[in-house]
């Protein structure tokens, strides 16, 4: 067998045949039934390839990398002191309430209690915002937050999609990790559980 | 409709410790990744381990991924890379007859699971750089360029090595009847 055939017929297969090629290797299948026989047997050899079916990914593969995901450095992000400074802004121009806030009775009682625990977060509360650092398990689920009270409000989340805002609720479609939300408005207290596939899993305050 | 996220975002998203951006990126590439894994090894747990350790190495190396070039390159690259590991390991060339693996999908053509199996059993026959090769190409169909990225080679070499490849690939699909 040729070896300039067996190149040009490898070509084709590949897709990388120009037209002089084309015209060469079409000369050579007219004079050799070699050739012939060679091309088709290595098309077939692709198309074997080509049929052999998939392999599927086990369905819980995803979940299974996400799980090794290390937990972020304790380097303060810069993003965290973004939010920090908004926040001491807004204290310092006044512009919310100026009631002092009650800050006692730290919100553990949540409600949902079936799911293990394993969701996180840390509370820092200032007069008129309320900034919440998730921790969250490496999975897709919603993060409900629930803010008593009266009033509107916005939240900027870093970390998550933008959240949907209904009243006093904030809800954010989570894939986990650590997420931050700045609650600014007439904020008190709050109740937060992350929901998984109907599970509610509430989340624990822990340490700032 | 939606656009999605493009791979340097998430890879940025990811440099910031955002588990979103990373599960992403796995949703993303979870497929190919873990196909190649399975066409190397020919066994679907070493190919989960393999394709679980190619995402988390990447993780772990995302400073020094140069985005000059193609994050999928990359993270094939250290797929590959681990796989050829496992069949060094192994110590020997393994015939990759993981008969269970067809019979994922019961609903699946009984013929073309049995051909799914002689090709893998052809395809374990073959030294893993010929594999290797037949892999990038037929079922990752990467160009000879980004296969050279992938292996580490000059383009004349993938060329000269996928021909040969699938010329051996050939002689044994005829022997079995399959071409």
């Amino acid at each position: 067998m040729d070896a300039r055939v067996l190149e040009l017929i490898n070509l084709e297969l590949d897709g990388r045949l120009d037209d002089a090629g084309r015209a060469e290797l079409e000369l050579a299948l007219k004079n050799s039934p070699v050739a012939r026989t060679r091309r088709e047997q290595l098309r077939a050899v692709a198309r074997a390839l080509a049929d052999a079916p998939a392999p599927a990914v086990p369905l819980d593969f995803r979940d299974s990398v996400l799980r090794h995901f290390p937990q972020r450095s304790k380097r303060v992000p810069r993003y965290r002191l973004g939010l920090a400074l908004a926040a001491s802004v807004l204290v310092a121009l006044g512009a919310l309430s100026l009631t002092r806030l009650e800050l006692g009775g730290a919100p553990e009682d949540v409600s949902g209690t079936m799911a293990p625990a394993g969701a996180t977060v840390a509370v820092t509360r200032q007069a008129g915002a309320l900034t919440l650092e998730f921790a969250l398990p490496l999975q897709a689920a919603e993060l409900i937050i629930d803010l008593p009270g009266a009033g509107s409000l916005s939240a900027s989340v870093t970390g998550a999609p933008e959240p949907a805002i209904d009243g006093r609720r904030i809800v954010i479609a989570s894939t986990g990790g650590e997420v931050m939300v700045l609650v600014v408005g007439n904020v008190n207290e709050f109740k937060a559980n992350l929901v998984r596939h109907g599970v509610v899993t509430p989340v624990t305050v822990r340490s700032p | 409709m939606v656009q999605e996220e493009a791979d340097e975002a998430l890879i940025a998203r990811c440099r910031n410790g955002d588990g979103g951006g990373f599960a992403a990126l796995v949703g993303r590439y979870q497929r190919p990744i873990f196909n190649l894994a399975y066409r190397m090894l020919g066994e679907r747990e070493e190919a989960r381990d393999v394709a679980q350790a190619a995402f988390l190495k990447a993780l772990e190396n995302l400073h020094r991924y140069d985005s000059r070039y193609k994050f999928f390159s990359w993270l094939y690259r250290i797929a590959m890379n681990e796989a050829l590991d496992v069949i060094g390991h192994r110590g020997r060339q393994t015939e990759l007859t993981d008969v269970h693996a067809a019979d994922d999908d019961p609903a699946r053509d009984a013929q073309t699971a049995d051909l799914g199996v002689r090709v893998r059993g052809a395809l374990g026959a073959l030294s893993p750089d010929h594999r290797a090769v037949l892999v990038l190409r037929h079922y990752e169909e990467l160009s000879y360029e980004e296969i050279g990225r992938v292996l580490d080679l000059p383009d004349a070499t993938v060329k000269s090595r996928l021909f040969e490849a699938r010329e051996r690939l050939r002689v044994r699909l005829v022997d079995a009847g399959e071409a």
